[in-house]
């Protein structure tokens, strides 16, 4: 299944070119001073790079304020916009390189806080195997689950991380990312190879 | 955990990552903290410096002969602050000799000017400016007891340029924000 989405995301792309010309229409209405407009970009990509953000800091609190700095910085950089790639690789862009900066920045304070899990996930096939092999009630499962998770992505160096939240958590494309993380799509493919096998061998108790 | 037939890989168990999300109300916050500090951003003034930097740093040409000056001119200026103490002697010494007249220990006039000259410079103009002030009815706070909170800005802080941009944004804001508060009815648009 991952083989065929990683040939095909690149060949189809996870935005559609009439999306990239919708937001640069948005994008020439905040350089023309109309500044609300910008409200409209926070609108449509708040979830999603509060969401990379999350799952790179495993921290709510830090992912809070970093996905407001992201937006902070690209309202005042959006003047150097020149649209020659889509909005959306360059936000995800100055919001990854936010969170590697702090990241790098705080390498000796790892504190892990939690986000809420959607009532979604109670239902989920992973959830419904592990409740089947052992007595643990779901709601304590969960929580399990989610601590072993974040706790084996935080094992992971930040590169690895990186490409392996955008690819398998956010689904974008191998290209996609490349042009976040500034490097060749060799280099993702490698990165998020050795990511995936790492988090494996983490997480081999559960996946066993 | 591992005696049953069933198995699950880790995209499985990543759907549990992706369903780590907040809640609805959690991004109406979210949105109006965005809206307040887009507003300081705009309120606040840059700094000319701030704004030379990335045009410096865009010409690469310009950027290596000018770090090169600026390497030369450090070790100039440390070189001759470190000569310094030793050519004023020879100085104060050479004009006691040529004049006839005064001791070593006097000062030299040149320094009596130089303080003249400061203490009648003019006061700064943004000082003054700075005393002028307006009140501006911002975005409320979250508590509903806040909502005859006002904010007082001097005026000189918004650059001209901006103005009539933070006063659109101020209004946008309190049309996005206000109906939390029950003051949807209430339309105002703010100006300078």
């Amino acid at each position: 299944m991952n083989f065929v989405k990683a040939i095909t995301q690149p060949l189809l792309g996870t935005k559609t070119l009439s999306e990239k010309d919708a937001d640069w229409v948005v994008v020439q209405r905040v350089q023309a001073g109309d500044v609300a407009a910008f409200d409209e970009l926070v609108v449509k990509y708040r979830e999603r790079i509060y969401a990379v953000i999350y799952n790179m800091t495993s921290n709510k609190e830090d992912s809070y304020d970093l996905s407001q700095e992201s937006f902070i910085k690209a309202f005042q950089s959006i003047g150097r916009f020149q649209g020659k790639s889509s909005f959306f690789t360059w936000l995800y862009r100055i919001a990854v390189n936010t969170s590697l900066s702090h990241l790098k920045k705080n390498r000796h304070r790892r504190f892990l806080s939690y986000e809420n899990i959607s009532e979604e996930a109670g239902s989920s096939d992973a959830l419904e195997v592990l409740a089947s092999k052992t007595s643990t009630e779901k709601p304590t499962l969960i929580k399990e689950l989610q601590h072993k998770l974040n706790e084996a992505l935080q094992t992971l160096s930040v590169k690895h991380r990186t490409v392996l939240v955008l690819f398998e958590i956010d689904k974008l494309s191998h290209q996609e990312i490349a042009q976040i993380m500034n490097c060749s799509v060799g280099t993702v493919r490698s990165r998020l190879h050795y990511a995936k096998k790492q988090l494996q061998s983490e997480l081999q108790d559960l996946l066993d | 955990m591992s005696n049953n037939s069933k198995k699950i890989d880790l995209d499985q168990l990543l759907d549990l990552k992706r369903a780590e999300r907040p809640s609805a109300e959690f991004w109406d916050g979210f949105q109006k903290d965005f809206r307040q500090r887009q507003l300081q951003t705009l309120i606040q003034k840059e700094s000319p410096f701030k704004r030379l930097v990335p045009i410096v740093f865009s010409k690469s040409s310009v950027l290596f002969p000018l770090s090169g000056l600026a390497v030369a001119l450090f070790v100039l200026i440390v070189n001759f602050q470190e000569e310094a103490p030793m050519h004023s002697e020879y100085f104060d010494v050479a004009l006691t000799i040529e004049t006839g007249s005064g001791s070593i220990l006097e000062e030299p006039q040149s320094v009596e000017r130089s303080f003249d000259s400061i203490a009648e410079l003019p006061l700064e103009e943004s000082a003054r400016a700075a005393t002028a002030s307006f009140v501006m009815d911002l975005i409320p706070n979250e508590e509903p007891d806040s909502l005859s909170y006002t904010r007082e800005f001097p005026t000189a802080t918004i650059p001209a340029e901006r103005r009539s941009t933070v006063a659109s944004l101020v209004s946008f804001s309190i049309a996005h924000d206000s109906p939390n508060f029950g003051m949807g009815a209430r339309p105002q648009t703010v100006g300078f």
